[in-house]
């Protein structure tokens, strides 16, 4: 009885019930008659749901990502905005017919919250795409997730664990930004020829994310001849870094590279100034230490650190500079130079060209719009954009410096950077973790000679 | 008597309702998973907080930490050593129930708010070893492929089974702890949380009394461990963290901490250890008329010294 | 108790002692194993050491106020950690306005905070003043309304506050000079860490005057006694209370603008500081001030030792150790080293 119960019988008569009365019964008529699921009703929505985070470490960031998508929306679709706010709504966004209809999801950034808000998005509200979620062990939750729902369409919001896609490789999810190692290309080049480090430390906060962002400054620092000293990872939540600090080797280390996943930078500098003064020369940062909102707070702290980024920001060109006034035309209060505000633009913005390419078709599961998807390209605000086999993006990274006055400018554009990272990563090299990998001389990526 | 007959016709119907919800259609696969079983499992959980704080007068913020050592032992053996489901699953609630008696052990002469406040720290404990021992967990958690194919295998696309098992197992811990303090052990569990000196003069041991209760309330919150696993196919620290510890409790707190428990054991007690431990209290607190003795059994460790 | 319990006890004590005696043996021999030189273990000792203190002193501050308020009342405050988190975020806005001086800001917080803690103890904790459980409970549920409502105002960014100019920066020791690499220079230490080891000894012996030299005091130091003989001797001891309730929400609240400037004020750090107030008090034992400052002590060494002097990858477990050391004293002493079954 239970199989019966749980059998496909039940649920397509559950869901002529849910649907309700004449509209579900006259739809599914057509269909029979059509003979093909395509027919359904031609102006039926897209629904795309954003999840991003609004509670933890990462809250500050909800008003940028939800900007940053409405934003590539507007941009496309020629839809108007409604107020800046952070969930204000977009009108009159329409793809081949289909009115957009956004929904928005929160978590906390932690992966079992995050699998909560997919769920309800998916399985209550029933998006057609999602959208989200923003770091990186959340990504790895709802990756697995994503197998179950074979329907869905999920498209990474800014989680950059390289698991997600290098290892998970679900079917049907997309990443159209690249991954926490490679934003971290060209850092190595700059740290071992640039500052002239042979032996360096990494500091990082205990979880994948800075494990991903230390894994690409290892490999390409080590490929070219350095040396790793040490690695130290404070727990998360971590209040006072001296103990950390102090396990630096007082001599043969020419630097550190320091990853934080969210909001530790301000605590870490402050107390690495009070023992050993200014960190500038001696540190390179992840991509997410140098944050505006990191850097606003700590004033002349943090002038002149580099860290490589996945967007150039404070950039001149005019890509970039057509992209930052969009965003601070329809949502003033946001910071386009953030790469939060930067990944969910893009990812949005991959999401409507896929949609596009089917003119809105996102029948039958959406496999159609999923096989166009995997084939988007296109020329970002920060260089070109495709995907690689695993669906995940190969895009230009960037070396950026914090200027005194806390702006930024970008020292150097590296060229179409894969998730294999010169050959260094694949499905069989372990999960980037507290000592992997390990450091190997020679073979070094191409941006790097 | 009366009142009697209708709590249990009305605890009858809601059963009757909650056994045909799936086939009635009345809720939406999302609900009936996401609302059903989810409450299900968390009230699990809750039972075990309930159990303790009833009977035992031990409020415990340690129960989420109990179920994640079930659950993280359930999925480790699956995920990382590759054994079947049944085996890890079994020894998932055996970790936690000697998990659970060692706590009991460390916390047997522990009473009122220092329990609650020992019982938080291992939860503590718990959800940082979690976090911060990779070979079990690490941040990012633990991914199943799928449950058991009894409960149906891939529970998010087919959630009913799990919903069925969840209500089983709910009301089979709902059988179990009825009948449990009606057993010299409970009658004694409940003579210790209102008087354990007087019990202990009468040549009961008290702190093992309380330890293998807490035992107990970890066997039952194992099993709601396993469902989480079952429900979200994965496990991270982030499923038993502080927010989580609180809902449970919150849980328990709105079903009422001293509750859920027989009508015979309140019969039973309210005749003979009650009002003893009340008397302390209530002389120098006033009187609380009508109130019997349900507030004061959570406040009675004040004499346990 | 029986003899049985007596002798686990005394095992575990002499265990205890055992444990404590070598950890503090491992970390003579890592500082000073070395040698006394430039390269040897002193210098990080020293650093340690002093950051330590600086901690072990903010936990005092904080945990004073929670003892306090625990020793008279019996209200364990779950919300004590939000009240720190809004004397951090008080002295962080007084200064983003330029509304006053620095110290004027840390004066006005502390009140700020001491007077929402009063009227929080008013509303919401008077009426049901011996009920342990429902006032933990109840202040949990608060806990979690003002931890939304900072978030809602101040957002999840994290700011700090800034020193005044005479203690910006660090002071340079002088000694154990490096010619290169990342610690070039002489050992050096944040002025204001020193500020706030200050701060501590002068809470301390502001509130060991206040026990034992005034009226309010002998209350109290009565009230943990015998709370019912107290006031059944004809003391107000609501009057009591409110001041009680007063100081140590004030407390908690200079804690929170002390630590607004060498660490930070971010979201969440309401339940860290609930966390780290409740392991001292508990350690050290309800109600009692020196409990307070040894578990304050211990706390702060042991977070700042640990990371230092684990063996390699053991380091990354260190934050469990304060954990553990509470559930080794509430095993071995239910009431913490100097609490009294009550």
């Amino acid at each position: 009885m239970l199989r019966a119960l749980a059998g496909p019988g039940a649920r397509r008569r559950r869901r002529l019930l849910a649907g309700g009365g004449i509209l579900a019964v006259a739809a599914t008529a057509v269909a029979v008659l059509a003979g093909t699921s395509a027919a359904r009703s031609a102006a039926s929505p897209i629904k795309i749901g954003i999840l991003s985070t609004c509670q933890g470490p990462f809250a500050p960031f909800y008003p940028e990502t939800t900007a940053g998508a409405r934003t590539a929306l507007i941009q496309l679709t020629g839809a108007k905005p409604k107020g800046s706010g952070a969930t204000s709504p977009v009108v009159g966004a329409k793809i081949g017919g289909h009115p957009i209809q956004l929904v928005y999801g929160c978590s906390n950034a932690q992966p079992d919250n995050a699998l909560k808000e997919a769920r309800r998005l998916v399985e209550q509200v029933k998006v057609n795409i999602l959208l989200g979620p923003l770091s990186g062990d959340e990504g790895i939750a709802i990756s697995n997730y994503s197998k179950k729902q074979p329907g869905t369409t999920f498209v990474n919001g800014t989680s950059a664990a390289q698991d997600t896609t290098l290892h998970v490789r679900s079917p049907n999810f997309f990443r159209f930004t690249t991954d926490g190692a490679q934003w971290m290309a060209g850092l190595g080049t700059y740290a071992y020829k640039t500052l002239g480090w042979k032996n360096a430390v990494v500091i990082g906060d205990d979880y994948s994310f800075p494990y991903t962002q230390a894994a690409g400054f290892v490999a390409e620092f080590c490929s070219l001849g350095g040396n790793i000293t040490k690695r130290i990872w404070p727990p998360l939540g971590t209040k006072d870094y001296s103990g950390f600090i102090t396990q630096i080797p007082k001599s043969g280390v020419d630097g550190f590279m320091m990853a934080v996943g969210g909001t530790g930078t301000v605590a870490f500098v402050k107390d690495f100034s009070g023992l050993a003064g200014n960190v500038s020369k001696k540190m390179v940062g992840g991509s997410v230490t140098i944050d505006p909102t990191a850097v606003s707070a700590l004033g002349d702290r943090l002038d002149g650190v580099v860290a490589g980024e996945p967007i150039p920001a404070g950039a001149t060109g005019a890509a970039w500079q057509k992209y930052a006034k969009a965003i601070t035309k329809y949502y003033p209060k946001v910071s386009p130079n953030s790469l939060f505000t930067a990944g969910y633009y893009d990812e949005m913005w991959g999401i409507v060209l896929g949609l596009k390419k089917v003119n809105g078709d996102i029948s039958g599961g959406g496999k159609k719009f999923r096989a166009a998807l995997a084939k988007v390209a296109w020329s970002s605000p920060h260089g070109p954009v495709k995907l690689d086999a695993n669906r995940n993006a190969i895009a230009d990274n960037f070396i950026v410096q914090v200027t005194s006055g806390g702006g930024f400018k970008t020292l150097r554009d590296i060229k179409n950077v894969d998730q294999t990272f010169g050959g260094h990563f694949s499905p069989s090299t372990p999960a980037p973790g507290r000592n992997s990998p390990a450091c190997v001389h020679g073979n070094a990526p191409s941006w790097a000679k | 008597m009366t009142v009697a007959w209708i709590n249990r016709g009305l605890a009858a119907a809601i059963l009757v309702f909650l056994v045909l919800v799936p086939p009635l259609h009345v809720l939406s696969e999302f609900n009936l998973s996401q609302v059903g079983t989810r409450s299900l499992w968390l009230g699990i959980a809750a039972a075990s907080v309930v159990f303790l704080a009833a009977n035992g007068g031990m409020v415990s913020l340690g129960q989420a930490a109990i179920y994640g050592v079930a659950g993280f032992t359930y999925a480790d053996l699956v995920v990382k050593v590759g054994w079947g489901h049944w085996p890890a699953i079994f020894a998932g609630m055996g970790t936690a129930i000697a998990f659970g008696l060692a706590v009991g052990l460390v916390a047997r002469r522990t009473t009122g708010i220092y329990f609650l406040m020992l019982t938080l720290a291992v939860g503590v404990i718990v959800y940082y070893f979690y976090l911060q021992v990779e070979q079990v967990s690490g941040q990012t958690g633990l991914h199943l492929d799928r449950a058991p194919a009894l409960v149906g295998g891939d529970t998010i696309s087919h959630p009913t089974r799990l919903y069925y098992a969840a209500l089983i197992l709910s009301a089979l811990v709902y059988v179990f702890i009825r009948y449990l303090v009606r057993t010299p052990f409970g009658i004694a569990l409940q003579g210790i949380r209102d008087d354990p000196v007087r019990m202990a003069s009468l040549g009961y041991n008290v702190e093992l009394h309380r330890a293998v209760a807490f035992a107990v309330g970890a066997a039952i919150a194992s099993i709601a461990g396993i469902l989480s696993v079952f429900f979200n196919l994965q496990i991270s620290p982030s499923s038993i963290d502080i927010n989580q510890t609180i809902i449970v409790l919150a849980i328990a707190v709105v079903g009422g901490l001293t509750r859920l428990r027989s009508s015979s054991s309140t019969r039973s007690r309210g005749r003979h250890t009650c009002p003893e431990s009340c008397s302390g209290r209530s002389a120098r607190s006033g009187t609380r008329p009508g109130s019997g003795c349900c507030s004061c059994s959570s406040s009675s460790p004040r004499r346990a010294g | 108790m029986t003899w049985r319990v007596r002798i686990a006890d005394s095992a575990g004590a002499a265990a205890g002692l055992l444990v404590l005696a070598f950890a503090l043996a491992w970390v003579g021999y890592k500082a000073f194993g070395a040698g006394f030189g430039v390269n040897g273990g002193v210098p990080d000792w020293i650093r340690v050491t002093l950051s330590g203190l600086t901690l072990a002193g903010l936990y005092f501050v904080i945990a004073s106020g929670f003892t306090l308020i625990f020793g008279l009342m019996r209200v364990v405050n779950m919300a004590h950690g939000s009240l720190y988190l809004l004397g951090a975020y008080a002295a962080f806005e007084f200064q983003q306005h330029q509304f006053v001086s620095w110290g004027w800001g840390v004066v006005l917080s502390t009140l700020l905070v001491g007077f929402f803690g009063a009227v929080m103890h008013q509303l919401f904790l008077r009426w049901n003043q011996g009920q342990e459980l429902r006032q933990a409970l109840i202040t949990i549920a608060l806990a979690f309304i003002f931890g939304d409502q900072m978030l809602a105002y101040f957002g999840g960014a994290q700011h700090y506050v800034r020193p005044p100019d005479a203690l910006e920066g660090n002071a340079d020791l002088g000694i154990f000079c490096n010619t290169g690499g990342i610690f070039a220079g002489c050992l050096t230490f944040p002025w204001f860490r020193f500020v706030a080891i200050g701060a501590a000894v002068v809470v301390a012996l502001g509130l060991v005057v206040v026990l034992k030299k005034t009226r309010f005091g002998m209350i109290v130091r009565g009230g943990v006694d015998d709370g019912a003989m107290v006031s059944a001797l004809g003391v107000n001891i609501q009057a009591a209370n409110a001041l009680a309730f007063f100081i140590g929400s004030a407390l908690a609240g200079l804690g929170g603008a002390l630590a607004g400037v060498f660490l930070v004020i971010a979201p969440g750090e309401d339940a860290d500081f609930l966390l780290k107030a409740l392991v001292v008090v508990i350690v050290g034992g309800m109600g009692s001030l020196g409990g307070a400052a040894l578990g304050a002590l211990a706390l702060g060494m042991i977070e700042t030792w640990a990371p230092q002097y684990l063996p390699g990858a053991w380091s990354n477990y260190s934050i469990l150790l304060t954990f553990l050391l509470l559930v080794f004293v509430l095993s071995v002493r239910p009431f913490g080293l100097f609490g009294r079954a009550t």
